[in-house]
């Protein structure tokens, strides 16, 4: 049987969203993501196809990739704010040093995106930190769809 | 060299040439046969430059067979029968269990979990409780279910062996037949039909051969040799231990020892037998038995709304996945189902609590019910993928065998056009000297 | 090596058969979206995948559970909030009583009387149910009621056991507010020592019940208080495990499911036709992504 050999220090193809770059740099979740508690080093690596959307994948697990997208590209999170104790447990001390993402999945419905705004990722830059967070109160869904849409829709 | 020596050197060439169109054309007749071994024409040099002929040697009208690529090609092809065999019969398995289906065991199990789950959730509820009974009443459908159709796979692979045992015999006896037939008639014809059968064998179950110098082969299979110069035995299939019918064994007739067949059709339905099918059934029913006894040890101890304890959930003395059921007193009556573990507490639900828990606590040979499924599954998952691949890639060896066996004695139309070509001219051109000669004779004579 | 035209044959018909047996596979893969579909197609991928949804399922129980805690508990709470009232309206009652003069009989009687529907109705509301089950009985949640009110004393019926609930691997919590506690914290004995009091014009004990019955109220918050922190408790229990299970589902049905591909080329198609289309309608719009996704 033949194995395809993957060179893991260039270029990447996944099965489904062609090459992947840009592999940023190792960030440590201390409490691994809910579900995966024992991986703790994951990365974030560029889809050239498919900008600005991103893959989140661990170090630990080779089979563990999800797709995930910055939060600053949807509207509706402009205005989120991250509780003060979860930055201070990625070490930051205001939300301008983190970055924010939510995990897609499609619905099975209606095949389209659904965001995981409830528990987002957050990063520090600086420390290399990372967290998943669940975000109480402030009206988040963990399936919001993703659509394309003029901003100047009345139905924002 | 007078005319009538070159009159007879034609004739002979003529006659050769007759016979080596009549060969040619048997060849082309017999393309598709299998097995068919084609004739080549030997034209034999003739001793001195100045005698030409071509005439034909008595056994140069030669069967092309290699002897040692046919023993190869019989040993990979028994192996590959075993492997396609084993892939048959392992994903007939495969699809019994019918996994990750609603119909599976394993979503049977998930469902019964659940339904004590729910019944913790509510111990007071007679409807939860009912549900419970459904869902075990499932639980206890898919185990009968699984068992039964597992052992009637095991039971129709004991009919197909008797009928291959049968078929290995007649073959047996055939090849008893040629050998004396060759006797008398050495006859190439003889010789293929005994390499057909050979090879057909080969397929049931791993043989090897040896040829004597008269010509007779004797065959051998696991030890024991079946075909010999003057006799060939008979093989049988028993139960290995009195009424034991997960096990049965081959033997000679006659004799009591084991023949331990380990190719061909025959090897791979006695290990699928033997060794897989009796080993899951195995597993399921120590599945079945543990489940039934660990929830029948909590149940009992426990209380329902009615306050009667001492009732088991599972039917007493279940013995194997064939006769798992639920007591017979709660089919009719799920009120009888117990939650507490104290007498007037309703809203006690320790004991379903309890149970719900065996999901993970359980222990069948010190593995949670699940875990112990799922490795059964895998298991014949890898099975099936093994013998997959072991079946495609002896396909392979045994093409390339093939190919090589018939490259040296197959027929190619197009080579055997080319020779009926040649062989034409060359019938044409001794022709000619005939005439030649007949012209020149005619002359002789007109000269007198 | 010669070829024969048997070798030919079956050269080609293995290939058309390997061909058909690969489409085959292609082809379901497509249709029900999922990597595996049998176990032989990858033993260890299926076992692991097995493994995920069991632990899937069971978090959906877990989930169940919590919500129904929840509803018991906000059952348990909106009871106390009343408790509370009606304590409340007590301690009003007690107050102007301690303001009558002590030959006011008429009005004492009264307020005995409002005293005894207010004691009564914290009965009925110890003997709440919350579907169909006694919410303060302890785990005697069916048949006998926990309170009873007669000759002026209120005693409890229930017993002082927990109702536990399994809401995650390591986590059986007891979820109910036993009524005993009700009784020791003196709520109601608050009341009935008030209502004696004022039938038998006892003005001192009159004057204690205000703090008295200030106190029960506050027993009856802090009661509250512990709840609300077990309902946070329960919440984030929640949307832990909800968190989990979408992280578990998309590692189950993740980026080598056919549905990711075939979502992100659609909106990627979308993309392209919305900026065509913008770019045909205004010229200063500035196409970053960031005004696309609502």
């Amino acid at each position: 049987m033949q194995k395809t050999q993957i060179d893991q220090q260039t270029k990447q193809e996944t099965k489904n969203f062609g090459p992947v770059s840009n592999i940023s740099p190792t960030y440590n979740f201390r409490f691994g993501i809910p579900g995966f508690e024992n991986l703790q080093k994951f990365v974030f690596q560029d889809l050239e196809k498919y900008p600005p959307f991103q893959l989140f994948k661990s170090q630990e697990q080779e089979d563990l990739s999800m797709l995930v997208l910055n939060a600053k590209y949807i509207r509706k999170l402009k205005d989120l704010s991250i509780p003060g104790h979860e930055l201070e447990q990625i070490g930051s001390k205001n939300q301008d040093e983190i970055e924010i993402f939510v995990i897609l999945r499609v619905d099975q419905a209606t095949k389209q995106f659904v965001a995981n705004t409830k528990a987002p990722l957050i990063i520090n830059l600086q420390n290399k930190l990372g967290n998943q967070i669940i975000i109480e109160g402030q009206d988040l869904e963990s399936a919001y769809p993703l659509e394309i849409s003029n901003e100047n829709d009345n139905n924002e | 060299m007078s005319i009538s020596s070159i009159l007879n050197i034609s004739k002979q060439a003529l006659m050769s040439h007759q016979s080596a169109i009549d060969t040619t054309s048997g060849n082309i007749s017999n393309m598709n046969t299998e097995g068919y071994t084609r004739r080549l024409t030997n034209f034999d040099q003739g001793l001195g430059i100045n005698q030409i002929s071509s005439s034909i040697s008595d056994d140069s009208v030669a069967r092309v067979r290699d002897s040692f690529l046919e023993k190869q090609y019989m040993r990979q092809n028994s192996y590959f029968a075993r492997y396609d065999m084993d892939k048959t019969i392992s994903q007939q398995i495969e699809d019994i269990l019918g996994e990750p289906g609603e119909a599976g065991l394993s979503n049977a199990l998930s469902d019964f979990w659940g339904a004590w789950g729910d019944l913790a959730n509510d111990p007071e509820s007679q409807s939860v409780r009912t549900v419970v009974k459904d869902k075990s009443q499932a639980l206890a459908s898919t185990f009968n279910r699984i068992y039964s159709d597992l052992a009637q796979l095991q039971d129709s692979l004991q009919n197909d062996l008797s009928s291959k045992v049968s078929s290995v015999n007649q073959k047996l006896e055939q090849i008893h037949k040629i050998n004396k037939q060759l006797n008398t008639n050495q006859s190439d014809e003889l010789l293929d039909q005994r390499d057909r059968v050979l090879n057909e064998l080969s397929e049931l179950i791993n043989i090897d051969t040896s040829i004597s110098d008269n010509g007779k082969v004797s065959v051998y299979s696991s030890g024991f040799i079946l075909v010999s110069e003057n006799q060939n035995k008979q093989l049988q299939l028993q139960t290995a231990e009195k009424g034991d019918t997960s096990n049965l064994k081959l033997t000679l007739v006659g004799n009591e020892s084991e023949v331990q067949v380990q190719a061909g059709e025959v090897g791979s339905l006695l290990d699928m037998h033997n060794e897989n099918i009796g080993h899951y059934i195995d597993q399921l029913n120590t599945l079945a038995t543990n489940l039934a006894e660990q929830v029948n040890s909590v149940h009992k101890t426990g209380y329902n709304l009615d306050n009667e304890t001492g009732i088991n959930f599972f039917a007493e003395n279940i013995t194997s996945a064939g006769d798992f059921q639920i007591n017979e007193d709660i089919a009719e009556d799920s009120t009888l189902i117990a939650t507490s573990d104290e007498s007037g507490e309703s809203g006690n639900n320790s004991i379903a609590q309890s149970i719900n828990n065996l999901q993970n606590t359980g222990s069948i040979e010190g593995i949670n019910p699940a875990d112990f499924y799922g490795s059964l599954v895998t298991e014949i998952g890898s099975k099936v993928q093994e013998s997959e691949y072991l079946s495609s890639s002896q396909e392979k060896v045994v093409q390339t065998l093939k190919n090589q066996r018939d490259s040296s004695s197959g027929v190619s139309l197009d080579e055997e056009m080319i020779n009926l070509t040649k062989y034409k001219q060359g019938y044409q051109a001794a022709a000619k000297v005939v005439n030649t000669v007949n012209e020149m004779m005619v002359t002789a004579l007109n000269l007198i | 090596m010669r070829i024969t035209n048997s070798m030919i044959a079956r050269n080609l018909l293995k290939n058309i058969q390997d061909n058909q047996q690969s489409m085959y596979s292609t082809q379901e893969a497509v249709s029900t979206g999922k990597n595996i579909q049998e176990p032989s197609d990858n033993p260890v991928g299926f076992s692991k995948s097995s493994r995920f949804r069991n632990t899937i399922r069971k978090n959906d129980q877990y989930l169940s559970t919590l919500q129904s805690s929840q509803g018991w508990i906000d059952s348990t709470t909106g009871v106390l909030d009343q408790m509370h009232n009606r304590l409340l309206d007590a301690r009003a009652i007690a107050t102007r009583a301690s303001d009558l003069s002590s030959d006011d009989d008429g009005a004492r009687n009264t307020m005995a009387n409002q005293i005894e529907d207010i004691i009564n109705e914290l009965v009925s509301l110890g003997n709440s149910t919350h579907l169909d089950k006694f919410l303060f009985g302890g785990t005697k949640t069916k048949g006998e009621k926990p309170f009873k009110y007669e000759n002026n004393t209120v005693t409890y019926n229930g017993n002082t056991e927990n109702i536990y609930r399994k809401v995650a691997d390591n986590f059986n919590v007891a979820i109910n507010l036993k009524g005993s506690q009700l009784v020791n914290d003196g709520i109601f004995s608050a009341l009935t020592d008030l209502k004696e009091a004022l039938e038998t014009n006892h003005g001192e004990a009159i004057n204690e019940s205000i703090d008295t019955i200030k106190d029960a109220s506050d027993q009856i918050g802090s009661m509250n208080t512990a709840m609300g922190s077990l309902k946070t408790q329960l919440e984030t229990t929640e949307h832990r495990l909800e968190t989990t299970n979408l992280n578990l589902k998309s590692y189950l049905s993740d980026t080598e499911d056919t549905d990711m591909a075939e979502a992100i080329t659609r909106y990627n198609a979308q993309e392209t036709a919305y900026k065509a289309a913008l770019q045909t309608t205004s010229d200063a719009l500035n196409l970053n992504i960031l005004n696309f996704i609502r």
